[in-house]
């Protein structure tokens, strides 16, 4: 399989704290790609980068080939983006958001009329259609904001924490979703903390901490990274290769103290 | 003592910690305190210069004690929404042993600091006239004291009403409040219309500070009567602010969302915002944003002009100028009001676009990442934004001055030059430093600093059309000369208009959210 993804030593630092450290990430077409890592990894500041909503310090970010730096745009348009907490135009109905959403993308307007018509029945929100943002549940803002994504059928879809909020018929159906996506060789790249959704959706996860990825693999080639058993949970198995960083990290700093006494 | 110092401490560090989140900040306040300890000089020298060719300053205790008046009106206004707090104090406070007495008066120690970080600059205008005039030390003494309890009095009374309003919900008190802020609102009369009454003659607070302060700064005694009056106002005030405090006033208190000048999260504004958009969406829901065949730059106009009708920003600047359209008709009788109608034509058409941009930002920066992430032309995003402020603030400004050209004044063309031209070069400048300040490393800045430094640039830029407006009512320029110079202004605004929409096409690349 090809790449749709490519992220090579990437930096990030926002003013004293260094949040990549030379990030390298390589994600393949038509699978679903997990991010996990503890909380300041640099799960975040990756996807924004990706998404061209953060600059790097340094580093090279390439959608199907397209680097960010030299053809924005382009890149870009390849992309479908939900954040973790999303925040929409509130003064606009649900309808009107989604054809804005088609608008800016250049989608055709007998294409948007068609696809905004499927993606209301999908997540079942078609008597929402004229309903303001603003009057929406989260998880509806959510199911919103993962429409207007998919609008332009985009070759990577980019998730943070795509299934928070979101009731547990919509979770299946998001999930139904991707999987149909994944069948069309198209790719899914979702960060999550929440393991037994990595481990349940993903063909593939990447582990990172403090800005660096520890390892990367299907869940068999973890457990064989990480030493654990043959029935060891994605969770088990994050918590080894974190704590063994984290040992690591220690010893280096004691090491390092000592040399300095 | 300690108690009320540790929750004074902690009230004044949870409003300015914000601060604290850009270096760049400490630079902004620098800029704000210099431009207005710099415009207190100016106003210090011109009082004082005045005073030296003989202007008799206690001759205008009618006027100054209106404007006191008037302030004092609009604290009472604020004062009816009754005793709100901050969500955290609600939280860290009341649920403590403190008692409501040293909240209250944490509370006012509080506003005092935060207050004297932004209006202290105008303790500089006394300053500058008590060194030019030489006052004696006395006069100087009596002139702080005056001033500092003349600010006391006004914090006291209005927290004092506010707990009155929430405790006595309902009964005859607010019924006596709101008469109290009507018989307030009557010497303001005096600034719109020549009222017979003399409101001077009464015992309205406003009189005894205005008498006291004008006689001081001329330099003399002021009438005992009037040094007696401020100090038994006070002391009222300070009486009824602790008859509030023995009340179980914790109770009463209604908690909104914490919000600090410095605060950058907009949190509070966007939750007013969202009141706004449930407001006015019943009218605007009327003009929907179709699937037509039209350029995405028209598109993105419309959109834009979508929110400015459902956020009432276009209510707003409706209801702006229609306050010019009946100040220029109440004053008519009152002689030529042309020059007065002009200046508050000129500050309010520099103050719109900063208000429509400050909205825009307050709406859309939370939801900036659709269209940043989309793959549209920035470009072409950002040039809609800006025709849609300028389409939104020259029409309605314009409509005020044709009904006023056939009400009042024959000759429109100088406020409409005014107006085009303040509305080109406001709205490029302040969507310019708007943009500017979401790059890397100045997201932290505060809305209003961003208004504030947007405000300043504009003025100056705009400044050859004041020169205008200046020059032609002093030397009663002809309609050629008046077309003449308000073509070259149009051009020079439009102009200063491209260049800024150029840098900002060029600075949209660098946004980061």
């Amino acid at each position: 399989m090809s790449l749709i993804l490519e992220i090579r030593d990437l930096w990030k630092a926002y003013d004293e704290v260094q949040a990549l450290r030379g990030l390298n990430l390589e994600v393949k077409r038509g699978e679903i790609f997990g991010l996990i890592g503890p909380n300041g990894a640099g799960k975040t500041t990756s996807l924004k980068i990706v998404v061209g909503l953060l600059s790097m310090d340094k580093g090279i970010v390439k959608v199907d080939g397209r680097n960010i730096r030299e053809e924005l745009y382009e890149y870009k348009r390849l992309i479908g983006y939900v954040p973790e907490s999303v925040s929409l135009p509130e003064y606009l109905t649900l309808e009107e958001f989604l054809i804005y959403s088609g608008k800016i993308r250049e989608i055709p307007n007998d294409e948007i009329k068609e696809r905004i018509s499927f993606f209301l029945r999908v997540f079942e929100l078609e008597d929402r259609r004229k309903s303001l943002i603003l009057s929406l549940s989260r998880g509806m803002k959510q199911k919103a904001a993962m429409a207007a994504a998919l609008l332009h059928d985009p070759a990577l879809l980019i998730l943070d924490e795509p299934l928070v909020g979101i009731d547990p018929m919509g979770q299946h159906k998001i999930k139904e979703l991707f999987s149909e996506r994944v069948n069309e060789e198209k790719t899914v790249f979702i960060s999550t903390h929440m393991l037994d959704t990595a481990e349940r959706m993903c063909d593939r996860v990447a582990v990172i901490h403090k800005g660096r990825r520890i390892a990367s693999g299907d869940l068999s080639s973890l457990r064989r990274i990480s030493e654990e058993g043959g029935n060891a949970t994605l969770e088990e198995v994050f918590l080894k290769l974190t704590e063994e960083k984290a040992e690591e990290e220690r010893s280096i700093f004691s090491e390092d103290i000592r040399r300095q006494k | 003592m300690s108690r009320l110092l540790d929750v004074y401490f902690a009230k004044v560090k949870i409003v300015l910690g914000a601060f604290k989140a850009s270096r760049i900040n400490l630079f902004l306040i620098f800029i704000y305190l210099f431009g207005v300890v710099f415009g207190c000089f100016g106003m210090g020298v011109a009082v004082t210069e005045a005073i030296r060719r003989g202007l008799d300053l206690s001759a205008y205790v009618d006027e100054f004690s209106a404007l006191i008046s008037l302030g004092l009106a609009v604290t009472m206004i604020t004062s009816f929404r009754g005793f709100i707090v901050f969500d955290y104090e609600e939280s860290l406070f009341f649920t403590s042993t403190i008692t409501p007495w040293i909240f209250l008066a944490a509370s006012i120690l509080s506003d005092l600091t935060i207050f004297s970080i932004f209006f202290g600059p105008f303790f500089v205008l006394l300053g500058i006239i008590v060194v030019s005039l030489s006052l004696s030390p006395m006069i100087v003494l009596l002139l702080f004291t005056v001033a500092i309890l003349s600010i006391l009095f006004v914090l006291f009374l209005k927290k004092a009403f506010s707990i009155l309003i929430s405790v006595y919900a309902g009964s005859a008190i607010q019924h006596i409040l709101v008469v109290i802020t009507v018989l307030l609102l009557l010497p303001a009369i005096r600034l719109v219309y020549p009222f017979p009454i003399r409101y001077s003659g009464l015992p309205y607070p406003s009189t005894f500070i205005a008498e006291a302060l004008l006689h001081l700064l001329s330099g003399k005694h002021p009438p005992s009567i009037s040094l007696l009056g401020v100090f038994s106002y006070f002391i009222s005030s300070l009486m009824l602010l602790f008859f509030c405090s023995r009340k179980d006033i914790f109770r009463y208190a209604r908690a909104v969302p914490f919000f600090s000048p410095f605060d950058t999260s907009m949190k509070a504004q966007t939750i007013k915002m969202g009141q706004n958009i449930r407001l006015f969406s019943k009218i605007g829901l009327k003009f929907t944003l179709n699937l037509r065949s039209e350029s995405l730059f028209r598109f993105l106009i419309k959109k834009e002009m979508t929110r400015m009708i459902r956020d009432g920003s276009l209510f707003a600047v409706l209801i702006f100028y229609i306050i010019v359209l009946i100040i220029s008709v109440a004053t008519k009788s009152a002689g030529d009001s042309f020059p007065a109608w002009l200046f508050i034509l000129a500050i309010y058409s520099l103050i719109v676009p900063t208000m429509l941009v400050t909205n825009w930002r307050i709406g859309e920066l939370n939801s900036l990442w659709i269209p940043l992430t989309s793959g549209v032309n920035l470009k072409i995003f950002f040039s809609s934004l800006l025709y849609a402020l300028v389409l939104v603030s020259i029409p309605i400004p314009i409509g005020a001055i044709v009904i006023l050209s056939f009400i009042t004044h024959p000759n429109p063309i100088l406020p409409l030059v005014l107006v085009v031209s303040a509305s080109m070069i406001g709205s490029s400048v302040n969507l310019f430093v708007m943009i500017h300040f979401l790059g890397k490393r100045r997201r932290t800045t505060p809305g209003f600093m961003i208004g504030w430094i947007s405000l300043l640039l504009s003025s100056v830029l705009i400044s050859p059309a004041y020169v205008y407006v200046a020059f032609s009512l002093i030397f009663k320029f002809n309609s050629q000369i008046h077309l003449a110079f308000g073509a070259g202004l149009l051009v020079y605004s439009y102009l200063i208009f491209r260049f800024f929409l150029k840098k900002l096409e060029r600075k949209v690349l660098n946004i980061e959210i």
